[in-house]
Parts: structure tokens; sequence; C-alpha cells
């Protein structure tokens, strides 16, 4: 048997995948790659996926709008405490951006830092968004911060210069707000999908 | 006769380690016509059977009628095509004959109104009958189905017709339009012929898909195929999924796996997943693959050509170093079959856990690089958290689009 890293799962020598979680159970060097190009391959039967619609995607000058942030009403100033759940147990985060296909997985402690690095301070974020084209895309050295409290997550924007958007919604700075498995979160133009492990 | 496939097998690995537990192997197996096979047209007996429901009237229905007029002009005098409409009960549109007088032909399609329920048997009775006045006589009998409801209360009979049609040669593609259309029944109404099911989310497409269907098969250089997997006792195959030329999930049966026809210029590619038993080192598993076939130019039918693949079971764990394609084809595969899984959950009540699979989907499918699903899949999931399930036309673009993400890309397209 094959226990999945991820999940726990039981699954039989030889799986590939994780068939609980989709994760990849052999050498991560082998993992297919990610194919941020992969081109609208669907005009052949069976295929109708439609990816007419978003031509930039996947281009340089693509501006992403979350999906369906618009529909969403700005969350209320959701302090600490307020909205949150039970005691959680901190399971691992996982980072997801889009932009250059990376996900990220890191253990949630106390607290995790995120920003770019930069070789010119001694600045080195827990998330280092430099590798994600965050220079360009306005990322603070240091930009945000995940902390652990009793009764969930939270995120606070460390008064970066170009903000962090929870939700769409522009958090003000220095303020602790409840974060959720599934939020999306922008970090000044960099957007990245966050969900607990 | 050994040219006249060539088949090759891909495996995740050729060296398994010996356990005292059963383990899986991947195996893709792919067949394609002889390199210097001159591309023929098979002549072919084809029926549409149209669903004339009152959901069918105006767009539907003329995008419908607007296909069928091209599909007869791709149609020559040594074809033979039948017409079949259907509400709750059925009408021959057109009687099976050979493709002489298209006008005639044509103005009987345009008289088809919408009008009534939908009861599929009773169309795909009727459409086999039709077909069965040239069965044999033509190379390659198929028939048709385009649909855009659920039937009532007749799924069981349809499945089984559609059993008796494949032990008959007779293959069947369903093309569901809109989204109200029962994809598990159309999936099972062809599997047992291994045809396609393929969701038509806009009507302009009925056209692409049916003339593909049929330029495909009027270029099949072989038909009726099957796999016949002579492994030893306890080594199963437990599952077989049609990754070329369209992905199309298989059913295993005890005469084999019916993987329809070998279209011309395509290869046709089968992905298993196979069942070892606990084994010793030192041990060989032989696993011996038939491939069944009707290659009419060379007047063979039901003519069996053998391979085999050899499985090394050695010591400690040898590290699997699967081919790129390999690995990629069985990724998707597992995408879908979560996709499909979060489905059950949801018509079964487990919503939680239906959500949490569904962010797990959207976390993969990012991670993979396929950002519309993934972001389709994000809408769905925030729906079943509002609303406790997803939407009918989400769930047909998940399902239809994870499926269609294993046909390679490099697969040649024409025209």
């Amino acid at each position: 048997m094959t226990t999945c890293p991820e999940c726990g799962h039981q699954e039989k020598s030889g799986a590939l995948f994780c068939s609980e979680c989709g994760r990849f159970l052999l050498d991560e060097r082998l993992k297919p790659q990610a194919k941020p190009n992969a081109p609208p391959t669907f005009n052949r039967a069976g295929s109708q996926f439609d990816t007419g619609k978003h031509p930039n995607l996947h281009t340089k000058e693509f501006k992403y709008r979350p999906p369906f942030a618009e529909n969403l009403p700005p969350p209320p100033p959701n302090l600490v405490g307020l909205e949150l759940g039970p005691e959680v147990e901190v399971q691992p985060i996982i980072f997801i951006v889009p932009n250059s296909g990376r996900r990220i997985r890191l253990e949630l402690r106390d607290e995790i830092t995120i920003g770019r690095s930069d070789p010119a301070s001694s600045t080195l974020p827990a998330l280092d968004l430099a590798r994600d084209n965050g220079a360009q895309l306005g990322v603070s050295r240091s930009h945000a911060l995940i902390q652990k409290v009793d009764r969930g997550v939270t995120i606070m924007d460390l008064g970066s210069t170009n903000g962090t958007y929870l939700n769409n919604y522009r958090l003000p700075p220095d303020l602790p707000y409840a974060l959720r498995s599934g939020d999306e979160v922008r970090f000044s133009h960099l957007l990245v999908h966050i969900f607990f492990g | 006769m050994e040219k006249a496939l060539n088949i090759t097998i891909q495996a995740t690995t050729n060296k398994l380690g010996a356990l005292h537990a059963s383990q899986l192997v991947y195996l893709l197996v792919s067949i394609q016509p002889p390199a210097e096979f001159q591309q023929t047209r098979t002549s072919l007996n084809i029926c549409l059977v149209i669903d004339r429901s009152t959901s069918m009237r105006e767009e539907r229905l003329d995008q419908v009628k607007a296909a069928a007029a091209l599909i007869l002009e791709k149609l020559t005098p040594s074809d033979t095509l039948s017409v079949i409409s259907f509400s709750d009960r059925a009408e021959v549109v057109v009687p099976n004959s050979p493709v002489t007088n298209r006008t005639l032909l044509m103005a009987r399609v345009q008289s088809i109104q919408a009008s009534g329920g939908t009861e599929i048997y009773q169309g795909l009775a009727m459409g086999m009958q039709e077909l069965a006045k040239y069965l044999g006589k033509q190379g390659i009998s198929h028939l048709v189905l385009l649909t855009d409801g659920h039937t009532y209360g007749d799924a069981g009979q349809c499945i089984e017709l559609a059993q008796r049609a494949a032990s008959r040669s007779i293959g069947i593609s369903a093309l569901g339009i809109g989204t109200e259309w029962n994809d598990q029944f159309l999936d099972a109404l062809v599997a047992p012929s291994g045809g396609q099911s393929a969701y038509i989310d806009d009507p302009n497409r009925i056209l692409d898909l049916l003339q593909e269907r049929i330029k495909g098969l009027g270029a099949a250089y072989a038909h009726n195929l099957r796999i016949l997997p002579h492994f030893p006792d306890n080594v199963n195959v437990i599952s077989a999924f049609k990754t070329a030329p369209f992905a199309q999930p298989l059913s295993l049966t005890s005469k084999g796996i019916n993987i329809g026809a070998l279209e011309g210029g395509h290869t046709l590619a089968i992905l298993l997943e196979v069942n070892i038993p606990p084994s010793s080192a030192g041990e060989t598993l032989v696993l011996p693959l038939g491939i069944v076939a009707d290659i009419p130019q060379f007047h063979l039918q039901n003519q069996e050509f053998t391979t085999q693949f050899m499985l090394n079971i050695v010591s400690g764990h040898p590290l699997a170093e699967p081919p790129n394609d390999l690995v990629e084809a069985v990724q998707v595969l597992n995408l879908y079959r979560m996709s499909e899984k979060a489905w059950q959950e949801i018509e079964t009540g487990h919503l939680d856990k239906a959500t949490k699979r569904m962010e797990r989907l959207t976390t993969r499918l990012f991670e993979a690089g396929y950002h519309q699903l993934a972001q389709n899949a994000r809408q769905e999931t925030e729906l079943l958290e509002k609303q406790g399930t997803i939407s009918l036309e989400g769930r047909k673009k998940l399902k239809y689009g994870t499926r269609a993400l294993i046909t390679p890309k490099n697969m040649p397209l024409e025209e």
C-alpha cells in the first residue's frame, strides 16, 4: 500500500495519483508539468470547453479578475473571533498561484509572512512571491501576514504599497481578518488561492 | 497477417517489487493501421434517431435538421441512410435506403415537427429495425442518437437494446444537447459498442460532431474492435478508458472490452488499469492481450491479433519511471473520476464530502494548469456551498471538459 502524504488515503502500490485528493504519488521529479499555456485543444468531439472567452488568460497582459468576486458582497470588517468556527485544528496551508502555476504548501505554526525576497535587503518571507513575478506585479517586500489565532486563521495587510485584497475586498492595513479555506487573496496584482490542507 | 494492425503497449513500469499485497499497473494500448495502408472509404449504413420532443422546438430542431442536411451531402450513393424521429412514439421519417435522391430525403427531414415527451427506447428500436435492412451488406452500421432530455421509464430497455446492437456489430453514438439529459444514461448506452457520447452546449456544434463521427467511421480501417485480456488468474483489468481519438469510459464484459472502430488517420488508444496479485521475486508475469477486429480490405472478420506484455517481479522497490504520456493520461483520468465522485456524493446527500472534493479538484486542476476548468470547478464549489448542489451545466462542463483533456494534444486534426 502507498499512503498519500497529503490526505492519508491508502492506495494500492503502483497507483500514480491519490484517488481521494488527486496528489501525485511518485517522485516529484516525474510529476507532469503544469500546462499554463495549455491550448484550447477542445475542438474535437466530446470536448466542448470554451476557452474563447478568456483569450488573454495565459498572457502577461491579462489582468486577473477573480471569477465570481463580483457576485459577492464585500466582506464585513470581519474582526477576529467574530465569524470563526470552533477551535480549528490547524492544517497545512496550500497556496496556489495561477500566474506561475506554483503550488506551495506551508505549515502554519504561529505565522506565515508573505512578500517577495530582495537581494538588496535581507527580507526573506516564508511565502516568497518573487518567484511568481511578484516584483513586476507590485508585491511589497513585506506584504501580508497569516496568523494562527485561538479560533482560526487570520490575514493582515502589513501596510503594503499596493494593498491586499481578500475576495476582492481591499483590507485596511494592520487589521487581522478571518481567512477561510477557498479564499482568494490578491497581493497587489498577484492572485493566490488559499486552501487549508 | 501480423502486419494488418500495429499494436504497441506502454506501461507504468515493467519491473514490480515483490509484495504481499496486490498492486496496480497502467497499460496504454495503442492501435494503428499499418503505415503503408491506403486509406479507402468504407460504405456506411447510418441511422439518425432524432428527438422531436417539445423541448427541441425551434433552434435545436432547426440545427439538427441543418446538421442532417450536411450529413446527407457527405454520404454517397453507396451509403444507406435512415432517419427516425421520436417523442413518446417513434416514426420512420426516411426508410433505410441508398442515398440517391438527396432533395427528397431532405424534404422529409424538414417535415419533422416538435411535440410530445421523450421516450428514447421507441426511437432506438425503430432505428435498429431500419439498420437491420442493410446490416452486413454495408461496411459499418451506426446509429446516432440526438436528444435533449431524460427518457422516462425505459432506460433499462434502452441499455439492453444497446447490448444487443453491439453483439450485432451496430455502433451507437449519443449526442446530448443542452443540459437536461442524463449523462450516465448516455454513457451506458454507448459503452457496449465503444461509441461516443458527447455534450453539446451550443446547437451549432451538432454539425461538427456529427460530421466528425460520420467522417471517422467512413474512413475506418477496422471496426468492431475488442480487447481480450488473456491474463493469468488473479490479474484483472479494473477499468478501461478510451483516450483517443475521443475520450470515453468503456465497459468491461465477459466477452472482452468493446472499443469501437479504428478510424482512418487516427490512433486508437486505450488506458487499462490492471490489478496484479501478490507475487514473489523472480517471477515473470506474461500478460497476453488479444485485439479482435474486422478489417474489410483484408476480408478479415473477427480476426484476433495477439501481443503480450512482460512484467518482471523483482526484490526491493524498483523505481518506476513511467512515460509522460501515460502519467498525463492517468492524471486526467483521476481528475475526471474526482468530479464523478463529487457528483455521486452530491446525489447521495454527502455535501460536506462533495464540497471538500470539489475544493481539491479545483486545486489539482489549477496545479495541472487547466485554468479554465479550475475556474469552473471553483464556481461550482461556491454554488455547492451556497445552494447544496452544482449546476447541471457545470456538471457537464466539468465531466466532458476533464474527459476531453485526456485526448492527446498531438492528435492529427483533419481539415
